[in-house]
């Protein structure tokens, strides 16, 4: 039997059929079983645990699921919903599915347009405000949410088994994790940095629970700091029409939405310190905050701002943006509980 | 799906299972067939319908050719043929490149003319299986194959899933006959195909991907920042990178075959080491350059109806060579470019024939690395998007600019994995995988593909397509 119609030699390919094939594949899946065992043991040892790298497929596949049912909850935003709001327990509170959309670094809006676009959504959506987004001229900048939605409205099928299998893999098996990537390791070996588990990986349901105690908690905060400075000082606060043109664009995707049956809650998650004081400084609560509330709130939006609240109030971001898992837990029951007051789990809502 | 996904494992995974069941060999062969249009569907499941289109005509076209008793008759079955199998491809594949022309053209004389694009999708694999289907009405026509009896294992001969997308463009001559008995794959074939499997995907995923696609990306992403050295290095980073991503995927494909049994023909043999152009297209993509050769160059006349004939055969073959591979003249100018080539080379052979020395020991790595350069330099036109880019690229090669887009390390890395990768190719020119196989110690035998098998399981690269399934 040749192996090939053309250029293989009658010689080579009798010396091929003289090797004991199986063997030979059996000690490779052996040697192979072995390595991967010990480099997945050692990087457990080393306090890794599995964790999914987000991109625009694992988001594609959750904004999905979320069409089809009004019990759905779509959680948008970004960071501060994602390390503040565990799906798993809101879940199990409300007895309804609940999906993370939120988009690590982008501006929550276009996400919200494509869900109130869409006619198979008609669920519920809590959408993470913050005043960056809500009161600054964000046009000029890059925004990786419109990117994921151009890219997930292309994504073929073979690429959405692929995620799903993909999910699997990263979900069970350490040595998958983004931060161990070979390229990665020599990139961190060569600066001499020292290669530490991730202090809030990114769980299957996209949420990312966070640990600050894995990290330089002192230079996370100096860093936040600095780039909610820099980024704060770059973007053109709104002009008084163009903010009210902004927020009659959002109260009319909220009033779409709800003549289909969905409902929207704007939340305004914690922040404290110096981040705090950038953000009041940039939009004042009473000058953009408040007017937006006032406004989609007529369109039966609920809005919820932390600082109105005692029970959200009380939380102290470990890097001045963001909550720890452990707060996060407490917050998301606590959110729970004030939406239910004002009737936002309702079916009629 | 792509090889170098999970995707195509668990499909692969499934496949063979239902495989060796203890089943008839026409249901065996039924699932496979039927798999194939699944792996396809994948991508685009409409697109399915077009290759049930080629499928159906060439299936009817093969029959009415070979029952025709006039040689008019024939020759109207096979101009269908190519009016339906052409006809689809100019339609996906060309239709806004030729609008786009027109539109030049037009503008050339002074009309503007802004007709809309239509935002078609090229279905993929769209040129490898229709000119695999074609070759079928072909062979027919040329009475050197009769139509197949079974429809069912022609239908299956076109869509095989191992080399769908990207060939090898198989003949149906080749494959058929494999279809008439029970094939399954012998402990060697199990072997050998799933060793070529670990070196295809090594070959795609860390040297094509990880290594080599970074670095070509960078040069001709930003050739307006880049220097003389960058422009060399970008260049040989492509040469190697499309080596290594075609071998690649072909590898697989025949790798793939060989686990269910069946035998697909060699699409590469070591090309930079070719020593002229003709031996290039003799070791490059052969699958594509023997139905150039078969198809096209040969019926046009070849090198039957004198030299100047030869040479005009020689270029129609190469151009359409080059526009066969993607809708745009830049494919053209390098087919051209190659077609120049092998024109030069035929004049230069009859004078060079008088000096001996050309063809001695030490000579021979002297031209094969003269023709990996030259070669490598056409990439220039395969590659780059626009003509702009391609001769700004050609022109920074030789004026010596000072910029360095790349960092040192990076462009010493590319040089040496090209500079090896020519080495190997030249060191195993008169070889062959297989014989390398067969010559290495127990040691090396397994230690090679579990090291590969290691660094692809471990590396985390994103999903970049083979190139060719742009084509």
């Amino acid at each position: 039997m040749p192996l090939f119609t053309s250029s293989s030699s009658k010689r080579a390919t009798e010396d091929l059929s003289l090797i004991d094939w199986r063997r030979l594949w059996g000690r490779i899946l052996i040697v192979v079983m072995l390595i991967i065992g010990v480099w997945e043991a050692y990087w457990r040892l080393a306090g890794f645990t599995p964790g999914i790298a987000d991109d625009w497929r694992i988001w594609g596949l959750l904004r999905r699921q979320a069409n089809g049912s009004s019990e759905t909850v779509a959680l948008i935003g970004a960071s501060r919903i994602l390390l503040g709001l565990d799906p798993a327990i809101l879940e199990e509170r409300i007895n309804a599915p609940v999906y993370m959309l939120a988009i690590d670094g982008s501006n929550p809006l276009p996400v919200l347009e494509n869900l109130v676009e869409d006619e198979g959504f008609n669920g519920r959506i809590i959408c993470s405000l913050t005043p960056y987004w809500l009161a600054t001229d964000t046009s000029t900048r890059m925004d990786r949410s419109a990117g994921w939605l151009r890219s997930y409205r292309q994504q073929k099928l073979s690429s959405r088994v692929e995620t799903r299998l993909s999910l699997v893999a990263q979900s069970h098996l350490v040595f998958r994790n983004a931060e161990l990537a070979p390229t990665e390791l020599w990139r961190q070996w060569r600066k001499g940095e020292s290669i530490n588990p991730p202090y809030a990986p990114l769980r299957p349901d996209r949420y990312r629970p966070a640990d600050y105690s894995k990290i330089d908690l002192q230079a996370l905060r100096r860093s936040r700091i600095e780039r909610s400075r820099q980024m704060h000082a770059e973007a053109a606060v709104l002009e008084r029409e163009t903010f009210q043109e902004r927020t009659a664009t959002i109260a009319s995707w909220v009033r779409a939405l709800g003549e289909r049956g969905g409902s929207v809650a704007f939340v305004r998650f914690p922040s404290c310190g110096a981040i705090r004081e950038i953000e009041r400084q940039t939009a004042p609560q009473k000058h953009f905050w408040q007017v937006f509330a006032d406004k989609v709130e007529a369109v039966n939006a609920s809005v919820i701002h932390f600082e109105e609240y005692p029970e959200l109030s009380d939380f102290t971001c470990m890097d001045g943006s963001h909550l720890q898992h452990d707060d996060a837990v407490r917050f998301t029951r606590n959110l729970e509980k004030i939406l239910g007051q004002k009737g936002f789990w309702a079916p009629e809502k | 799906m792509i090889f170098n996904s999970l995707t195509f494992f668990f499909f692969l995974g499934v496949v063979h299972l239902v495989y060796s069941l203890p089943l008839s060999w026409r249901v065996r062969k039924t699932h496979l067939w039927l798999s194939s249009y699944i792996f396809y569907a994948a991508w685009n499941p409409p697109f399915v319908l077009l290759l049930w289109i080629s499928t159906c005509v060439d299936w009817v076209a093969g029959q009415r050719i070979h029952r025709a008793r006039k040689k008019e008759h024939k020759r109207l079955f096979l101009v269908l043929s190519l009016l339906v199998n052409l006809g689809l491809l100019g339609y996906f594949k060309y239709g806004n490149f030729l609008l786009e022309t027109f539109t030049v053209i037009l503008a050339g004389i002074g009309i503007n003319y802004q007709p809309p694009m239509s935002q078609l999708v090229l279905p993929v694999g769209i040129s490898f299986y229709t000119f695999q289907s074609l070759s079928y009405s072909f062979d027919i026509y040329k009475g050197k194959l009769e139509p197949w009896s079974r429809f069912s294992d022609f239908a299956f001969f076109v869509t095989f899933f191992p080399q769908l997308v990207a060939g090898p463009i198989v003949r149906a001559a080749d494959f058929l006959p494999q279809c008439t008995t029970s094939q399954r794959a012998t402990a060697t074939q199990m072997g050998w195909g799933l060793s070529l499997l670990v070196l295809g995907l090594f070959e795609k995923v860390i040297l094509a991907d990880a290594m080599l696609a970074p670095v070509a990306d960078t040069v001709y992403g930003n050739v307006g920042s880049a220097g003389t050295m960058d422009a060399w290095v970008g260049v040989l980073a492509f040469s190697g990178q499309i080596f290594f991503d075609f071998s690649g995927y072909s590898l697989c494909a025949i790798g793939v075959a060989m686990t269910f049994g069946f035998v697909l023909p060699d699409n590469f043999r070591f090309p930079y080491a070719a020593i002229g152009f003709s031996d290039f297209w003799r070791r490059w993509h052969i699958s594509l350059s023997t139905w150039l050769k078969d198809y096209l160059y040969i019926p046009l006349g070849g090198n039957r109806k004198g030299g100047l004939r030869t040479h005009v055969n020689l270029m129609i073959t190469m151009l359409l060579g080059g526009l066969w591979h993607g809708a745009s003249w830049t494919f053209v100018a390098w087919g051209g470019l190659h077609g120049i080539y092998l024109v030069l080379e035929r004049l230069l052979r009859q004078w060079l024939g008088r000096m001996p020395f050309v063809t001695t020991a030490p000579m021979r790595p002297v031209l094969a690395l003269t023709t990996f350069l030259m070669v490598a330099v056409t990439y220039v036109f395969f590659r780059a998007e626009t003509f702009g880019d391609a001769f700004a690229l050609l022109v920074l090669m030789f004026n010596g600019v000072d910029a360095s887009l790349l960092a040192l390390p990076q462009s010493m890395r590319v040089i040496f994995l090209v500079g090896t990768l020519f080495v190997i190719h030249y060191a195993m020119r008169n070889s062959s995988l297989e014989a390398l196989a067969a010559r290495l110690s127990p040691v090396w035998r397994w230690a090679v593909p579990a090291a590969a098998l290691i660094v692809l399981c471990v590396y985390r690269g994103g999903e970049r397509a083979f190139i060719y399934f742009q084509f």
